[in-house]
C-alpha cells in the first residue's frame, strides 16, 4: 500500500513538473509591439502678421547703400531707415496676412512720428493718419491699389478674411519744394510709426 | 501415516520455497542493466520571431512641413514605430502600412491590444488600424501563422471643426499597443 502511494506521488510531482514546465515554455514566447506618435491640431487661431517686405525700384529711389531694408520683427512690427536727398525716394511693399482662423477688420490705425534736428525733437502729427507731409518730406502708407486705410470708424473697414492677404505699400520722398529756402540746413532725422489695430470681423 | 504426508507436504513446500528464494537471488545475483541513453530532437529547433518590416506612408498624406518626423521603425528589434505631425486642417491625414512579419517556426496570436488617446482625442481626429487588405479592424485573437506576414494599414486624420472657444495648437499622443504571444 505505502509502495503504490510513493508511486502515485511521484508520478504526481512528476506530472505537475510537466505541466509547470510546459506552460513556462509557452509564457516565455511574446512580443510586445507598438505604433506611437505626436499628431498636432491647429484649432482656431487669432494670427495677422506682416510678410514678404519688398522694396520697390523706380527713378527715384535711394541708393540700396543708404537703405537699411524693412526688417519685421516678431511678425507684427516692421522697421526700415533711409537716407534721402532731395529729390530721392524710397518704396516698398508689406504683405498684411491673415494666416489665423478668424475673419479679420481693421479696427483703428495711426501715424506718429518725431524729427530731431540738432539736439531739438519736435513731435509730428498726421492729419489723417496715414500720412504726412511738410514742405519737403512725404511719407504715406495704404494699400497697394493706392486705396487709403480704413478702419471700423469709417465706412467698409478694410476686411482681410482668415487664410488671405493685403498688400501694404509705402511711400518716402525729400521732395524739391518750389521755394528752396525751406529746405533744411542741416541733417534732420524723421522717426515714423504706423500703428495698425486688427480685430476679429464676425 | 496423516503426519507422515504432512511432513513430505511440509518438507516439499520448504524445498520449493529455498528452490525459489535461491533462484530468486541467483536471478538477482545474475542480472546485469544495460542502458542506452541518447537525445533525439523531434522537429525543427523552435524559433521565435516577430517584427516590422516594409513601412511605407501613402500618398494623399500630409507632407513637408506637416511631417516633423516621418514614421519609420525606430528600434533594432524593429518592434516599435515612432512619427510627429501636424494635421492642421479638417481633412487632413496621414496613413502608413507596415507589414508584421512572424519569421519563426511558431503560430502566433494576438494576446493584447491597447489603443492610448483614442478616446480622449475622438474629437480631433480618427485614429485606425486595420488590415491592408481587409480592412477589418486588428483584434485580439487574430492569428499569425509561422513563417508568414501580415500588413496594417495605420490612418489618422483630422475631424475636428474649429471653434472660436479653442485657440491655439494642440497636441496628441496617440499609441497603438499590440501583443503577440504563442498560439495556445
Amino acid at each position: 500500500m505505502k509502495r503504490k502511494r510513493e508511486f502515485q506521488n511521484v508520478a504526481i510531482v512528476v506530472l505537475g513538473l510537466a505541466i509547470i514546465i510546459m506552460s513556462i515554455g509557452y509564457a516565455a514566447y511574446s512580443t510586445p509591439m507598438s505604433i506611437t506618435g505626436n499628431t498636432t491640431i491647429q484649432r482656431a487661431s487669432w494670427d495677422v502678421k506682416f510678410n514678404n517686405p519688398t522694396t520697390i525700384t523706380t527713378a527715384t529711389s535711394v541708393s540700396n547703400t543708404l537703405v537699411t531694408g524693412p526688417t519685421i520683427t516678431n511678425a507684427t512690427a516692421l522697421t526700415f531707415g533711409v537716407t534721402l536727398k532731395v529729390g530721392e525716394t524710397y518704396d516698398f511693399t508689406v504683405d498684411v496676412v491673415n494666416a489665423g482662423t478668424f475673419n479679420a477688420k481693421l479696427d483703428t490705425y495711426s501715424l506718429t512720428g518725431t524729427k530731431k534736428k540738432g539736439s531739438t525733437t519736435t513731435s509730428l502729427t498726421s492729419s489723417d493718419g496715414q500720412t504726412y507731409s511738410n514742405d519737403y518730406l512725404e511719407y504715406s502708407v495704404q494699400w497697394s491699389d493706392d486705396s487709403p486705410l480704413k478702419g471700423t470708424a469709417d465706412t467698409n473697414a478694410d476686411t482681410i478674411n482668415a487664410g488671405d492677404t493685403k498688400q501694404l505699400k509705402v511711400h518716402v520722398g525729400f521732395i524739391e519744394p518750389s521755394d528752396a529756402s525751406v529746405l533744411p540746413s542741416d541733417n534732420e532725422d524723421y522717426t515714423f510709426t504706423l500703428n495698425m489695430s486688427f480685430i476679429q470681423n464676425s | 501415516m496423516e503426519n507422515n504426508k504432512k511432513n513430505y507436504t511440509g518438507i516439499a513446500i520448504l524445498f520449493l520455497t529455498i528452490s525459489i528464494l535461491i533462484m530468486s537471488i541467483g536471478f538477482a545475483t545474475r542480472s546485469q542493466t544495460l542502458q542506452i541513453n541518447g537525445n533525439t530532437v523531434i522537429g525543427e529547433e523552435p524559433k521565435w520571431d516577430i517584427h516590422f518590416d516594409n513601412l511605407n506612408v501613402l500618398p494623399g498624406s500630409v507632407s513637408g512641413d506637416a511631417v516633423t518626423k516621418a514614421a519609420e521603425i525606430t528600434n533594432a528589434n524593429s518592434t516599435i514605430i515612432n512619427y510627429d505631425i501636424r494635421l492642421k486642417e479638417k481633412g487632413d491625414k496621414y496613413v502608413f502600412t507596415v507589414d508584421v512579419v512572424n519569421a519563426g517556426n511558431i503560430y502566433a496570436e494576438i494576446g493584447s491590444i491597447e489603443l492610448i488617446g483614442t478616446s480622449e482625442y475622438d474629437k480631433y481626429v480618427t485614429h485606425k488600424v486595420t488590415y491592408a487588405d481587409t480592412g477589418e479592424e486588428v483584434k485580439v485573437g487574430d492569428m499569425l501563422n509561422k513563417n508568414s506576414t501580415t500588413t496594417y494599414k495605420v490612418e489618422i486624420e483630422n475631424i475636428y471643426e474649429k471653434s472660436q472657444y479653442e485657440v491655439g495648437e494642440y497636441k496628441l499622443n496617440l499609441s497603438f499597443a499590440v501583443e503577440y504571444i504563442q498560439k495556445q
